[in-house]
């Protein structure tokens, strides 16, 4: 079964790397520009595998995006990945009391990417 | 009364109470002196003193009237010293604070110019972002028609697989029968070779049986010329020849028959002899075809060996088939490869947006110093100087980069940790 993974950044051109990145290995992509927007596509009913997103960003950052994630139904297991520029010790502390599986620095190599991803993603 | 004159005036007045003392005491002494009864009794050490009070007295005036004449020129050319390097020092803070007002001025206008600037960096980002996206769709155009292939290999290398297998597996029964027929052209061979033979035994048998009838219809022949010869005996012997007439004639009808037999034998013989000769012409025929099939036995072998050639082909299609395979997997791996260094854009895009916020807060900076520089009343204490700002920066920085180019360009130490890995599972 194809695994669907949701990418959440604001930058336009992550989001396309990054979609296509995930489709040579084989996964389905949702996006989200932003924290907010993410929050409300899991609402809808969007249930992705995996979660890949960005710390900085407008209307509602990454770290608050994982915390208001982790306290919704169903959703506190599986993985959230980080992908982002900040790579200060504290907001990777911060991010893991928050709940994120994993935290990854930009930039980061596709075969890296998907290696770390089968790493985390179970039947992957 | 400038400070000057009062200093003057302070040094007359030492000078003159100096002054005043000493004609005091010598007055006193003179005093003293005079009420003595009788000169000659003031004792020797008084006289001295007293002596030396008056010679000291002149001296001492001048010494004091010098003293006060090159304190007083001091002092003037003191002052006069400090009103020039007064007139200096004003004529400077003239020029400062024109100069001031002038840097005011200016760093007025350094909200325009910051302002362009920090336009063009963002006009350098939009740009980048559309070439990068641009790049992206490239890719990805690339890839689809890359998977497109692919599937196309795919299906070809499954088709080269079965037909391989279907070619395989006909060829192995191809084998055996022509293995089989083989063997059973061989028997055939034989057994044609067998009857041939005897075929020809056969023939040459009835051949063989040719003048042996001719021996018969002669011995027919003369028989029945004997029994027409007995006949004439019998009928010049009369009656006494009446039964050998009759045996003539018996040996007549014998004849004919064994003529009419011969004849009919040379006949069945001459018939059987075509037979034999037919079928010798079909053994020959057959032994002639036998030559077609082995013709045909190297067509087999012909065929075979297509067949094996065509394996053979089959699999070095199939090989390259596999090359291709691994090439695109490799296309792949570096199309992946190429995403991950197009992260760079999105690098630099959060590190020029950190450079247009510094700018956007030197302008502010700048304008706070501007008004500062234009009021007079400022004490020249600010509450945010640049020195504070950029160590603000230091401690803020997203990425280790930030921080290395900081403390190469600035110095410092910085607070915050950027020494863990690039990828950190929890």
């Amino acid at each position: 079964m194809v695994k669907t993974i949701m990418v959440v950044d604001d930058s336009v051109t992550m989001v396309m790397s990054l979609k296509s990145s995930l489709s040579l290995g084989g996964f389905q992509v949702e996006t989200a520009s932003n924290g907010q927007e993410a929050l409300d596509k899991l609402k809808a009913g969007v249930k992705p595998d995996l979660i890949l997103t960005d710390i900085n960003m407008p209307v509602m950052g990454g770290l608050e995006m994982i915390g208001k994630v982790r306290a919704l139904p169903g959703c506190r297991f599986f993985p959230i990945l980080t992908l982002t520029t900040e790579s200060e010790a504290t907001k990777r502390d911060e991010g893991r009391r928050l709940g994120a599986t994993g935290w990854l620095v930009k930039p980061v190599s596709g075969a890296d990417l998907l290696k770390v991803i089968k790493q985390v993603l179970p039947g992957a | 009364m400038s400070g000057c004159e009062l200093r003057l005036r302070r040094i007359q007045t030492r000078f003159l109470l100096r002054v005043a003392i000493a004609i005091l005491c010598n007055v006193l002494l003179c005093v003293a002196l005079s009420h003595a009864q009788e000169p000659l009794l003031i004792p020797p050490w008084k006289r001295i003193a007293a002596i030396l009070a008056l010679l000291n007295f002149v001296p001492l005036l001048i010494v004091e009237w010098v003293n006060w004449r090159t304190a007083r020129r001091g002092v003037s050319e003191m002052w006069a010293y400090g009103q020039h390097d007064f007139d200096q020092v004003s004529h400077m803070l003239v020029a400062q604070s024109s100069a001031a007002k002038s840097a005011a001025a200016d760093m007025q206008e350094s909200k325009p110019y910051i302002d362009v600037i920090h336009e063009q960096i963002g006009g350098s980002l939009t740009e980048s972002e559309r070439e990068v996206t641009a790049l992206i769709e490239q890719l990805n155009l690339l890839s689809a028609q890359s998977s497109h292939q692919m599937e196309r290999i795919t299906q070809s290398v499954q088709s080269g697989k079965a037909l391989t297998e279907v070619t395989r597996t006909r060829v192995e029964g191809n084998n055996q029968l022509i293995s089989k027929l083989g063997e059973k052209l061989g028997e055939q061979d034989r057994e044609m070779r067998q009857n041939f033979e005897q075929i020809r035994t056969l023939a040459n048998d009835v051949r063989a049986l040719t003048p042996i009838i001719e021996v018969i219809t002669c011995i027919a022949k003369k028989t029945s010329l004997l029994a027409l010869n007995a006949r004439i005996e019998a009928a010049r012997a009369g009656n006494a020849g009446r039964g050998f007439a009759v045996v003539a004639n018996e040996v007549r009808e014998l004849a004919e028959q064994c003529s009419s037999a011969a004849a009919d034998i040379a006949k069945r013989l001459n018939a059987t002899a075509g037979k034999v000769a037919d079928k010798m012409k079909e053994a020959q025929k057959a032994f002639d075809e036998k030559q077609a099939r082995s013709d045909l036995q190297e067509l087999i072998r012909d065929l075979t060996q297509m067949q094996q050639d065509f394996s053979i082909s089959c699999k070095l299609q199939l090989d390259v088939i596999s090359d291709v395979e691994l090439g695109h997997q490799d296309s792949v791996n570096r199309l992946l490869e190429a995403m991950g260094h197009i992260q760079f854009q999105d690098v630099m895009r959060q590190r020029m947006e950190h450079v247009q916020d510094a700018l956007l807060e030197m302008r502010e900076h700048l304008q706070t110093l501007s008004i500062c520089l234009d009021d007079p009343s400022s004490d020249g204490k600010l509450e945010v100087t640049f020195k504070a700002l950029l160590e603000g920066h230091l401690n803020n920085y997203h990425m280790a980069s930030q921080t290395v180019t900081h403390l190469a360009v600035a110095g410092g130490t910085a607070l915050s940790d950027h020494g863990r890995p690039a990828i950190e599972l929890f």
